[in-house]
């Protein structure tokens, strides 16, 4: 009868159709993929089912031993060492659940074998009914513990991904917590707590903070504000930020099946991304200038010379071979050469900035007095200074040898001449040359109408002619740029020093080492 | 026997020297401007009025336009006979240019000469 049961009861009890059914309790707990013993009201053993069996089995314990009669709640207070911990916890536990104290006690623990780790809840519950006792079963979640391993394994990759992001992120849950936030985010922000700290605040207060680094933190938090009602994703959205520097912004309404479940935010410093793409515009839109300013120079003295040329057409055909009038068409041939010789100039400029641009400025050293040179350029612009009714003072020192490209010196000195011929007529220039420190420095000093400050530094780059000159002077305002270059071919230097008003000194240095040269 | 003289307005060096050249050939006499501001001054200095003043249209300082309102203001230089050079047909000045001439650029030596001629008779 012990073994035997009431099909009537059971029916009563579970409602079920058992009526073919030979059952016994233990027929049903043996078939519990759970562990289970019953323990009397002292915790001994008074049954146990046959998953306990073969747990005890897997323990160690033998085959035919029984737990039967064993007293529980002695094993647990036994068990000692790695779990003793647990053991004791249970062991509390199941007494409290025993003396009618509890109802029921949960305890979670390990049992790692060798080779595998294992995870089970120990349930202890009050036996129902008229006797005093409890039913302890011993559920195994190994398999759900891994899986809980393996979800966090991956939010941890996931999160790892985010803190590693360069631009910074801000998870917030769908409750406005946040979730997240990396160290990127709180650079650009000057958040001074750590982001691990941040998790759990109410993203409101993020928010404020935030807020306050945006140049308008009253649009600023109105916009936010927006984007969180709008749900809609929100790429790139420039902001301008108190610290002058400008940031992108991104907005995605996290969605999991459909339902909102967060909030991310990315943000990104692109100063730096801005400040190139404007230099490139601004060098595109001098780049242009220079094409307009350039087609005008090359198209001015073609004009010129056509005009010229029809002009030596027309009196050729109208004046016959008898009576040709030679004064007005050598004239017209002398300038129509001039002109040439401009284009030729202009074209040379501009092959030179090419091979600048290009890496192909070659130099063909050769060791020459620059003094010899110097007096070169001068007897050569003697005219075009007389012209311009400039007295030209010198203060060469003789024998000053140095190895230089003697075509490419010879360019930036005409090109200094030329510029003061152009830009200081009628004012005395000066000319100076002095061997000293292991430089070989050279100054042509006008005195013109000067150049600003601002203007300077423009002087020396590509495409750019001070404002001042853009109108009286033609040329392409390629000369100082090129001699620049040159110079610093040379491994020397090319420097203004200038006043408004006070004219304009260019000084030349040039390395005077030799050894190098000679053999 | 000198005709003239012409006052020639143009910003570009080497068209100025040009077509100053090809008029001077013709027997003209040509005064010389770079710009609209140099144009008056040498009005002002200038005790007979140019016959004819053939100016550019599009020059950094004063253009042509301005230049040619600036004329307008004074007695002596209203009448003068001007001619643009102008390398298009350039709408909104108009009214500003009534009894204005223009030569098309690039310029025709006979359209140039015979303007001059016009002009100078």
């Amino acid at each position: 009868m012990a073994n035997g049961v009431d099909v009537k009861i059971l029916r009563s009890i579970y409602g079920c159709r058992m009526s073919n059914l030979e059952l016994t309790p233990f027929d049903i707990i043996d078939s519990l993929i759970y562990s289970a013993a019953v323990l009397d009201s002292n915790g001994a053993i008074i049954a146990v089912n046959e998953s306990w069996r073969r747990f005890a089995r897997e323990n160690g314990r033998s085959a035919s031993a029984s737990d039967i009669g064993m007293n529980y709640l002695k094993e647990c207070a036994n068990l000692a060492g790695a779990d003793a911990k647990g053991a004791d916890a249970a062991f509390r536990g199941i007494s409290a659940v025993l003396q009618g104290k509890k109802d029921k006690f949960t305890l979670e623990y390990a049992r790692h074998a060798a080779g595998a780790k294992r995870w089970f809840i120990l349930n202890a519950s009050k036996l129902r009914g008229a006797s005093a006792g409890a039913v302890v079963l011993h559920i195994e979640i190994t398999e759900q513990k891994e899986t809980e391993a393996a979800l966090r394994e991956n939010a941890r990759r996931f999160y790892s991904i985010l803190a590693a992001m360069h631009y910074g992120v801000l998870l917030v849950s769908r409750e406005g917590k946040i979730e997240f936030a990396n160290q990127a985010l709180c650079d650009l922000f000057a958040l001074s707590s750590p982001p691990s700290d941040l998790p759990g605040l109410p993203s409101t207060a993020m928010l404020e903070k935030i807020r306050v680094a945006y140049q308008d933190p009253e649009g600023a938090g109105a916009r936010i504000l927006e984007l969180i009602e709008r749900a809609q994703p929100v790429n790139d959205e420039e902001v301008a930020m108190r610290n002058g520097r400008t940031y992108l912004r991104g907005f995605v309404p996290l969605k999991i099946e459909g339902k909102q479940a967060g909030r991310l935010w990315q943000v990104q410093d692109i100063t730096e991304r801005k400040r190139l793409e404007t230099d490139l515009r601004v060098a595109i839109a001098a780049r242009d200038e220079f094409l307009s300013i350039a087609s005008h120079e090359l198209k001015t003295p073609l004009t010129a010379i056509q005009l010229l040329i029809q002009n030596q057409e027309r009196l050729l055909r109208s004046a016959g071979p008898a009576a040709l009038p030679y004064e007005r068409l050598a004239r017209g041939s002398e300038i129509i050469l001039k002109e040439i010789k401009r284009l030729a100039v202009l074209i040379d400029d501009l092959l030179d900035v090419s091979r600048i641009s290009a890496g192909r400025l070659s130099l063909n050293r050769e060791v020459i007095d620059l003094h010899s040179l110097i007096k070169e350029v001068l007897a050569r612009e003697e005219m075009q200074l007389i012209k311009a009714r400039m007295p030209l003072e010198e203060d060469l020192q003789e024998n000053v040898l140095i190895a230089i490209d003697r075509l490419r010196i010879d360019q930036v000195l005409t090109n200094l001449l030329s510029n003061a011929i152009k830009y200081a007529p009628g004012k005395p220039l000066r000319v100076g040359l002095a061997a000293e420190g292991g430089v070989a420095r050279i100054e042509v000093r006008d005195q013109g109408p000067g150049i600003s400050k601002g203007d300077q530094d423009k002087l020396f780059t590509r495409f750019e002619r001070a404002a001042a000159s853009a109108t009286a002077v033609s040329g392409l305002g390629l000369g100082l740029f090129i001699s620049k270059q040159i110079v610093e071919a040379h491994h020397g230097k090319i420097k203004i020093n200038s006043e408004p008003g006070s004219g304009a000194s260019f000084v030349v240095t040039l390395p005077l080492r030799l050894e190098k040269w000679i053999l | 026997m000198s005709k003239g003289p012409i006052l020639l307005v143009e910003d570009d060096e080497s068209i100025r020297e040009a077509l100053a050249e090809i008029l001077q050939g013709e027997g003209f006499v040509v005064l010389s401007a770079e710009n609209g501001y140099e144009a008056l001054e040498i009005l002002r200095r200038q005790t007979t009025a140019p016959r004819w003043i053939l100016m550019d249209i599009a020059m950094p300082q004063m253009s042509g336009v301005e230049c040619i309102e600036k004329l307008r203001e004074n007695l002596k230089w209203a009448k003068i006979p001007v001619t643009l050079l102008s390398a298009g047909a350039r709408a909104g000045d108009q009214a500003k240019l009534q009894g204005v001439a223009f030569i098309k650029k690039p310029v025709d030596i006979d359209v140039l000469l015979a303007a001059a001629e016009e002009r100078c008779r």
